[in-house]
């Protein structure tokens, strides 16, 4: 056993009670044993108390989104100021902004139509002149028939593909509301919503985030953009 | 998945440094947690931040130790954990609260933890400035303890001599840092 195993067992719990006792004594007496123990406990020590401040910063930002709930949120008339502020802020604080914006390009696509199929010859319907729009990547007006649409249907189908003719109409933030606004529990485009809103945040600098829901994309088991999402998440 | 299972998992995931699983747990068990606290007259507040305090300290200790829970679920060695940080907050307070409480099911544990000295902290800010393949490497190692062979099988690292070699390389730059201040 090196002295490095031993020192981790030591500090894993995995000595024996006169295993234990050794490393005491070896402590006492041997400097350089000692001073490799030091070296170990202070980086462990330094790297905790980072991590217990990350953390901590996880749970104040979970409290907030309690106390604000997202619904709330969007109605308030700060919300978009306050995204647009971080979007700034952001901007000033990454470093790496070339390198995220071009992942964010090679990344990013058009979600094709699967939910309203347009066929040659097919009857129209209310949705068609929406969807024939997304089709010929006419994301202006796919998005107004969209939006017109569900002023007056709540459909979740038809916010999802909103939400993607906003991301193609360069709206990270409104397309973000909109994923919002789908309960992932039913949705059918569940693995769809949590890849494009990480790209979002990928674009939008906040890769923390971006890793989160990558995370959450890997626990549904979902072998959607695996390719990809591996490549991001190293990247990440 | 029955409720043990369920938790024996959140353990594994626990112990692999997994946040989302820590995340889950914080919203299964905070309001619980705070009605708990409430009893010992302590503000929100202060219950909240003894929790999250609580939280952190036993994910630590599944991610340095690699533990195992034997027979205890991870509510009740959370709870346990918070039992003892609401003790210590009443006695700063110089309160003292007896609770007869048959209800009573938390034993308390106490997961000591050491201060920063201040050269620990020094050290703990280079850390945060060091390359993330660096501080990810140092991490897993020291803070996680992972053996060489363990790091090698959560990285893309071909072997044991390559994590040794950049282990001490990062080791190496640290150093430098300090000399340079």
């Amino acid at each position: 056993m090196t002295q490095e195993d031993q020192i981790q067992n030591y500090l894993n719990g995995k000595l024996s009670t006169a295993e234990r006792a050794e490393f005491e004594r070896k402590l006492d007496t041997d400097a350089d044993f000692k001073a490799a123990f030091e070296h170990h406990k202070n980086l462990q020590i330094a790297f905790e108390f980072n991590e217990a401040n990350e953390l901590k910063k996880r749970f104040e930002m979970l409290e907030q989104d309690k106390v604000n709930t997202f619904q709330k949120l969007l109605r308030s008339r700060f919300f978009y100021p306050g995204i647009a502020a971080l979007f700034v802020l952001g901007f000033f604080i990454g470093k790496n902004l070339k390198n995220e914006q071009n992942l964010f390009d090679d990344l990013i696509d058009v979600y094709p139509n699967v939910y309203q199929p347009i066929t040659r010859g097919q009857s129209n319907n209310d949705y068609s002149d929406a969807f024939v729009a997304y089709e010929n990547s006419d994301f202006e007006t796919a998005e107004k028939e969209l939006e017109s649409l569900l002023l007056t249907t709540d459909n979740e189908n038809l916010r999802f593909y909103l939400a993607l003719s906003k991301i193609q109409n360069e709206k990270f933030d409104d397309a973000l509301s909109e994923f919002d606004k789908i309960d992932l529990a039913t949705s059918d485009y569940n693995s769809e919503i949590l890849w494009y809103s990480a790209l979002i945040y990928l674009k939008k600098e906040q890769n923390q985030k971006s890793k989160q829901l990558l995370q959450q994309l890997e626990e549904t088991g979902s072998a959607f953009k695996a390719a990809k999402r591996k490549k991001l998440m190293e990247t990440l | 998945m029955t409720r043990t299972e369920d938790d024996l998992n959140l353990q594994s995931r626990l112990r692999a440094d997994d946040k989302n699983a820590l995340e889950r747990i914080y919203k299964k068990y905070r309001s619980e947690f705070i009605a708990y606290g409430m009893r010992y007259d302590i503000g929100e507040t202060d219950i909240l931040d003894i929790y999250q305090d609580s939280i952190i300290s036993m994910h630590q200790n599944f991610v340095k130790s690699k533990l195992e829970l034997k027979t205890a679920s991870i509510k009740t060695y959370l709870f346990g954990i918070g039992k003892n940080k609401i003790f210590k907050t009443l006695k700063t307070k110089q309160r003292f609260k007896t609770i007869n409480d048959e209800r009573e099911e938390y034993q308390e544990i106490d997961l000591a933890s050491q201060e920063p000295s201040p050269q620990q902290l020094v050290l703990a800010s280079r850390l945060n400035q060091i390359s993330e393949s660096c501080r990810s490497i140092l991490k897993m190692f020291y803070y996680r303890n992972l053996t060489i062979d363990e790091i090698v099988e959560l990285t893309d690292y071909k072997d044991g001599n390559t994590v040794r070699s950049h282990k001490s390389r990062c080791i190496k730059r640290l150093k430098t840092m300090f000399e340079t201040v």
